[in-house]
Parts: structure tokens; sequence; C-alpha cells
């Protein structure tokens, strides 16, 4: 084929602008540090790079969520454990003040520390975490028990649960209400305990001590619900953990670049562009202009 | 005898210095786009019998012609409409490339992301004013990503749009030159009978004229012996004949669009198809931008509609005492009526939604609330006002655009839940976002003012009762991100595809278009490259044929020197 001089510079600036386009994306991708930057430089690899971190993202919210749910429960455990205590003093008490030999003095005197436990629990039964009662259901800005007319300590909560939810959909209740019947049970064994002492009853003494028990069972059977469903959300928390691991290695692997590949690319199209030139330049010697005289 | 030596010697010098004339002319233009290198024709002329002898009088130029091959010229014709058409597209297409967003702001897929990511973080703890606030932010950032993103799109669309025009008034002004060199090359030629190509520069221009138009939108032509040269678009409307020329205009904007193109004169409509760059500016200006903006406007209104739905049945912690609706009505219209001013009229169903009224003291009254009957195709704004109007403890009017206002009377609130037939959505009753498309979309004007109207939770059916903590309203909308949602007629899909389906479509249209621009690009320089083969200039060559000739010129000029002598000699004889 013939070729002109023309045809001799296009080939070579053609040439020139292939090695230019590498060294541009070479330097793109070793600055940044990813294979690619935007949508337009590869459209699918971009989606999967955006349902990662989508993934990312609601696992994030997720871990955020389980930790609420750990925190809440983690706090209903600390008000249920010292309602044990307080269960399992009065049972003590109640085993010594239900002797013959007990007076009433003893027992009057016995009373007071039995009110105590008494509003102890009730302290305990109406605590807030974050200025939300823990115990109330979602209405957490009322107490969630108050006395009613009678002096008796009701449930003022309502009926529904707090609950945190995943994005996979997952419910994870993260409260125990105050209307279920243990917290009313040991209201009412403590208060039964307390007029007994007061009115000198040992054989009602007798019969708190077995009230007292089964309330005191039905609590330990409250931290125990609360203690299994903690365990579950821990659980759930380092599930997240090693999923957050590996979408981040995932996200790593799909992204990150290889650099020592990059290098070596732009080190041989850095030679073919230096020849390009070095060709470029010699072109023009060799022209019979150059040679006429 | 020796004067013929002499004429035959002057024919010589005369041929020899067009012929240099003619290497000139090559090395001159040898950088001239278009240009065809011309050849020198030169032939001995005409021998002189003299008894048996044949005697040779000279030489002369008979023609210069240009080197072509057609059938290269035709490719690089048709390879400069598919370039142009793909350049352009490929061009237009990374003007927007920033809408998209990149791996260090994912723009709105971030955006989109963070906006869930809010509402479950205000579903941990629906009455912290913190969470409230971040949820109104991340609402912003969505809306301005989506506003954004409508404004540029739509601003690009209507950039290509004028660059049609441009390029229509560009390949009326070639159409012009092509029918004026035409004419030129006709009188040119026909003034020189036997002489046929003489025009070769100007047939390059018109060559280079057409190629030019080419690049704009695909044409066809005919070429005839006389110089003659007729051109029409691809779908067969005459667009230049000899010294004629028909000029393309724009067409008339069709609802509220762009508009085609069209032959000025006959007002027919010219498909230029994909090719040229007018083609790629109406392939990027309608089916490229203009399906983006469709997508990101379905979006919004996917999005608008699926957190309306749950809004407007939800309440914050305490109840309300006004509310207005986002959209007008049209009173003699029912409300499922799709000549409604909203878009979503059309998804307005038989159902009810339930209106709850609490005293000074928050105590429902009644407990349960009045439900609000809606029957499509029957009911109109004025018969929910009437409906409200019976309610004890809240006045509805509308006001003069016919939007909706329910007013608490003094001292007592209200909430609404439980719609089930959509109207509160449709007409923003107590909704979180107004508008209905990518660049309409805001947040409500409530949510602006006080992030605390922002609703978590839902009334109680049977009581009436709001819980400050209940959480599920905002719950159901952070579930809405992976749910697949069409409200718009479009087909049903999440969110979060939705937005990825836009920048994924981007990207393979960015990945084609690129593709195909590099292997217009190949098969340019492969034709460019054959057209030098056969019509460009080698200075080497013309520099050899130069002195060739100037050998000639002087090997001539010594045989008139030698001729002299003889003379002299000659004339000596007689002296």
């Amino acid at each position: 084929m013939r070729v002109t001089t023309a045809q001799m510079y296009n080939t070579l600036l053609s040439g020139v602008k292939q090695q230019q386009t590498i060294q541009d994306q070479g330097n793109a991708q070793i600055a940044s540090g990813t294979k690619f930057q935007t949508p337009a430089q590869a459209g699918t690899a971009y989606k999967t790079s955006l349902d990662i971190r989508h993934a990312q993202v609601g696992l994030q919210g997720d871990l955020e969520s389980v930790t609420t749910a750990e925190s809440r429960l983690s706090s209903s455990m600390t008000m249920l454990n010292d309602m044990v205590n307080v269960m399992k003093r009065a049972q003590t008490v109640a085993v010594q003040m239900s002797s013959a030999n007990v007076s009433a003095t003893e027992r009057l005197s016995a009373a007071q520390e039995a009110t105590q436990l008494l509003n102890q629990v009730i302290s305990d039964a109406n605590q807030q975490w974050q200025g939300q009662s823990l115990f109330a259901g979602t209405a957490v800005d009322k107490t969630a028990f108050i006395p009613d007319a009678l002096g008796n300590m009701v449930y003022n909560g309502n009926a529904q649960d707090r609950a945190v939810t995943t994005n996979d959909g997952q419910q994870i209740i993260s409260n125990i209400r105050g209307d279920n019947p243990a917290f009313a049970a040991a209201f009412s064994a403590l208060e039964g305990f307390k007029t007994a002492l007061l009115t000198n009853d040992a054989a009602g003494v007798q019969s708190a001590l077995g009230a007292l028990t089964s309330a005191g069972d039905g609590v330990i059977g409250m931290t125990s619900d609360v203690g299994a469903r903690l365990s579950g959300v821990r659980l759930n928390q380092a599930a997240i953990g090693d999923r957050q691991l590996n979408l981040q290695i995932q996200l790593n692997t799909h992204e990150a670049v290889d650099i020592p590949a990059v290098v070596a690319s732009m080190q041989q199209s850095s030679i073919a562009l230096q020849a390009a030139y070095k060709q470029i330049s010699q072109l023009q010697s060799l022209s019979l202009t150059n040679f006429l005289r | 005898m020796i004067f013929d030596t002499l004429n035959i010697a002057a024919s010589s010098l005369r041929t020899q210095q067009k012929a240099i004339d003619v290497v000139s002319h090559n090395i001159a233009n040898a950088n001239t786009a278009g240009y065809s290198k011309q050849a020198s024709n030169i032939s001995a002329l005409t021998p002189e019998r003299i008894g048996n002898l044949s005697f040779g009088r000279g030489v002369d130029l008979t023609s210069v012609s240009r080197t072509i091959d057609p059938i290269v010229d035709k490719a690089l014709t048709n390879n400069g409409s598919q370039l142009n058409y793909w350049t352009t597209l490929n061009n237009g297409l990374y003007s927007v490339e920033n809408v998209f967003g990149s791996l260090q702001s994912t723009g709105l897929a971030s955006a989109l992301d963070n906006f869930f990511l809010s509402w479950q973080q205000l579903a941990n703890n629906p009455q912290d004013s913190a969470q409230q606030f971040n949820v109104r932010a991340k609402s912003e950032s969505v809306v301005s990503s989506l506003n954004s993103m409508s404004q540029q799109l739509v601003s690009t669309q209507t950039s290509a749009d004028s660059q049609i025009s441009s390029q229509i008034d560009q390949a009326n002004q070639l159409l012009d030159t092509i029918a004026s060199l035409t004419t030129l090359i006709s009188k040119q030629e026909n003034g020189q009978k036997g002489m046929a190509g003489s025009a070769n520069d100007l047939r390059d221009q018109r060559d280079v004229a057409v190629r030019s138009l080419a690049n704009l939108l695909p044409v066809q032509q005919i070429s005839d012996q006389n110089g003659g040269l007729l051109l029409q678009t691809t779908s067969g409307d005459l667009l230049a004949q000899d010294g004629i020329s028909r000029h393309l205009a724009r067409g008339t904007a069709v609802g509220g669009g762009f508009s085609g193109i069209v032959m000025a004169q006959t007002g027919a409509t010219v498909n230029v198809g994909q090719n040229g760059s007018i083609g790629g500016l109406i392939e990027l200006r309608d089916n490229k931008l203009g399906a983006y903006v469709q997508q990101i406007d379905s979006l919004a209104a996917n999005l608008a509609f699926s957190v309306n739905q749950i809004h407007a049945s939800a309440t914050a912690g305490t109840a309300a005492t006004t509310m207005t609706s986002g959209q007008p009505s049209n009173t003699a219209l029912s409300l499922d009526n799709v000549g409604q001013a909203t878009i979503f009229a059309g998804q307005v169903q038989t159902g009810s939604f339930t209106i709850h009224t609490y005293d000074a003291a928050g105590t429902p009254a009644p407990a349960g609330g009045t439900a609000i009957n809606i029957t499509a195709g029957v009911t109109t704004m004025t018969d929910v006002v009437n409906s409200l109007n019976l309610v004890a403890g809240v006045t509805a009017s509308l006001d003069t655009s016919n939007r909706l206002t329910v007013t608490a009377t003094a001292g007592t609130s209200f909430a609404l839940s439980d719609d089930t037939s959509n109207v509160l959505a449709a007409y923003e009753i107590n909704s979180f976002f107004t508008g209905s498309s990518s660049g309409t979309l805001s947040l409500s004007t409530a949510i602006q003012t006080d992030p605390a109207s922002i609703h978590t939770g839902r009334v109680d059916p049977l009581t009436s009762l709001i819980s400050s903590a209940d959480n599920s309203a905002a719950t159901a909308i952070m579930q809405l991100q992976n749910q697949a949602v069409a409200f718009d007629g479009t087909v049903s899909s999440s969110l979060h595809a939705r937005t990825t389906t836009v920048s994924t479509q981007y990207g393979n249209d960015v990945a084609i278009s690129l593709q195909q621009q590099q292997y217009s690009t190949a098969e340019a320089d492969s034709l460019n490259n054959q057209r030098q083969a056969i019509s460009g200039v080698n200075t080497d060559e013309e520099l050899v044929a130069m002195i060739k000739f100037q050998r000639a010129y002087e090997a001539s000029a010594k045989v008139i020197s030698t001729t002299n002598t003889m003379m002299d000699s000659l004339l000596g004889l007689i002296r």
C-alpha cells in the first residue's frame, strides 16, 4: 500500500493518544485506589458497589437497633435483678418472722423493712432509662405503676411492646411490660407481708412467705426471659459484626485496584509513549527535502 | 525541420512547467483536509507524417486529474455519520456524569440509604427530637439530590435542543455551499468539453462539504457525469439538486416536549435515526436524558406516595390542631377521577379514613373515632368536607384553590388514621412529602417548620389513644426501602433498585456509546489511511516528480540551446 507522510504522522499520533489514555486511567486508579470511580467507567460494577454499600448502611442501622434493644434489655435486667434481690430478702425476713418465738415488737420493726422493700420494688418497677419508663410499654412518658384509690399499685402503661426492627424484618422486643402478672404478684406479696407484720399475724406471715416465694419465682422468670433475650441480641450483634466485616472484605475485593499491575501497565505504556515521541521527532529528518541542495 | 525541433522543445518547456505547477499545487495542499492528489496527464502530440515517415511534434499536458476512490469516499461519508452520532452521544452522556455520583460520593443512592437509616434510628427512639431533626435533614438531602438531578438533566436536555437548532443552521449553510459548488463545477466542466474532471479542487471542496453535512445528518448522494449532484435524506426527502438547496427546520413541539426536524418547505418529518451528530443529540435529549428524567421522576413519585401513604395515617406523639392538603381538588369531579390535578388520583379507591378528636385534657371523644367513607367514582372533596363537618370538635373547609383545611375547635385536637381509601396520601393531607416528580418533590411545610410533626406511631383504632413511643409507622416507612412498589404505572420495583437501575442504565449507555465510538474511530482511522494511500500527497513522491520534470525542462532547454547553435552554424554558411 502506498504510504504518505501524513499517514505516518497519523499512525504515530493515534498510538500516542492510546498510550495517553492508558496513562490517564492508570493515574486515576492509583490516585483513587479503586478500579473505577463512576458509573460511566463501569456500570454494572458500580451497581454492585451501590448494593454492597446499601447492605452496609442497612447493617449499620441494624447494629444500632440491636444495640438499642441490648441497652434497654440490660437496664431492665438491672432493675429485675434488684427486684429479685429484694424478693429474696423479703423471703428471708419472712422465714425469720414466721417463727412463733418472734415478738410483736420485732414484727413491727420488720414491717419497717418490708415497707422499704416494697418501696424499692415500686421504684425498680417505675425505673426510667433515658427519661423513658422501662416497663410502661410504649407509653414511656407515663409512670409505669401508680397507686389506685385503695393504695394498690396498678399498671399505668399500655399493652404495646417496644420493639426494634432490622432490615430483614426481624422484630426484637426490647422491653418487659408492667402488665406481666409477676409485677402485680410482687407488689401484692410484699403488701400482704407488710400487713401481716403490722398486725403481728404469724399465720399471715407464714402465708405471705408462700406468696413471696411464688412472686420471687415470677420475677426470676422475667429475669430469665430478659437474660435469654439479651443472649439472643448479643449473638445478633456478633453476627452483624461478622457480616459487616465480610461486606467490607467484599467491597475491598470488588473495588480496590491492583496497584502493581497498574504500575506495570503504565510503565509499559510509558515506554511505548516515549518511543512514539522519539519516532515523531525522527520523521522530519526522513524526508527527501533534507537531501536536496 | 530545424524549426520543428525548436517547437518540440518549446512544447516540452511549456508542458514540464505546467507539470511542475501541478507538483507545486500538490505540495502546497499536502495538509489540506479533503484534498485529493492531482496528476498531470502528459501525452505526445499527434505526429506529422512526411513521406513514409512519421515525426513526433512534441508533448502537451492533456488534463489534470484528481486521484480518488469513490468507494472509500462513500464509506468515509457513512463512517462520519456514525462516528459523529456516537461521539456526540458519548460526550453528552459524559457531560451529566456528575449527576450520577461516584464512589466517593454516591449521590442519590447514599442519600436514599441515609434517609431510610434515619427512619430506622427514629424508630429506635421515636420521641427523640434529635432523631426527628436527623430524619428531616436526611429527607432534605434526598429531596435536594432529586431536585438537583432533575435540574441538571433537564438543563442538559435544553442545551442539546439548542445545539440541534444550531446544527440545523450549519446543515442549511452546508446545503447552500454544496448547491453553489455544484453550479460552479457544472459551469467550469461544461465550458471545457472533453476535459472531464478539470474542476478538481471544487469537487474536493464539495466532497468535504458533503462529508461535513453527513457528520450532522445521514445523506444519500447520487452524482452524474456532468458534475451534477443529488442529495437526499435517508427517508428520501430532497436536500439539494444541482444548484438548488432545500432547508431543514424545527418542527412543532408536541405536548410540551421538544420538537423534531422537518423539511422547511413541505413540513415533512425528517427521521435521522442513529446517524450524525443531530441524531446523537436527539437520542441524547429524548431517549437517554429523557429516560433518566422519567426514571428519577418515577422514583420520586413512588417514594412520595409510599411514604405519604403510611405517614398520612400515622401520628406524632401529640394530636394536631390544623391540617391543610397539599393538592387542590376539582369539586366537580370525584376524588379518584384522573382529571384531578394530583397524579395519584387514580390510587383513590373505595374505603375510609378515621378522624379521632380529643378534648382539652387529651381524652378521646368518642373512643375509636369517626369513619369518613369514600366511594370511588362518587365522593368529591365537598362530600369529604361535609362529612368532616359532622364530626364534633373539627371544622373543614376548602380554600380559594380548593385545598382542604381541617381545624380543631378551640381547646380540642384531632388525629387521622386507617386510611384504606388512599385519599389522604393522594391529596397530601397529613403527608410527609409534597410533589410527585424529581423536580417538584419537597418536604411538607409542617415538617419543614417543625420536625416534631414527623409521625412515628399510629392511633389505637379502638381507644384512639396515642402512645409517645409507638414506632409502628416509622418502622413501616423504614421497611419501604426494600419493598417493591409501583404507584405510577411503572413495573413494580424497590426504591433502592430504582436508584441503582438508573445509575446502571447510565453506565451501560456510556459503555455502549464509548465502545461504538471507539469502533467508529478505528474504522475512520482505517478509512482515512486508505484515502491517504490513494488520494494523499506524498512529498517525497512529489519531489522526485519535480526533479524529473526539472530535468526534462533542462534537457529541453539544452535542445533549444543546441538548436540555436545549429541555427548559428547554418546562418554562418550563408555569410
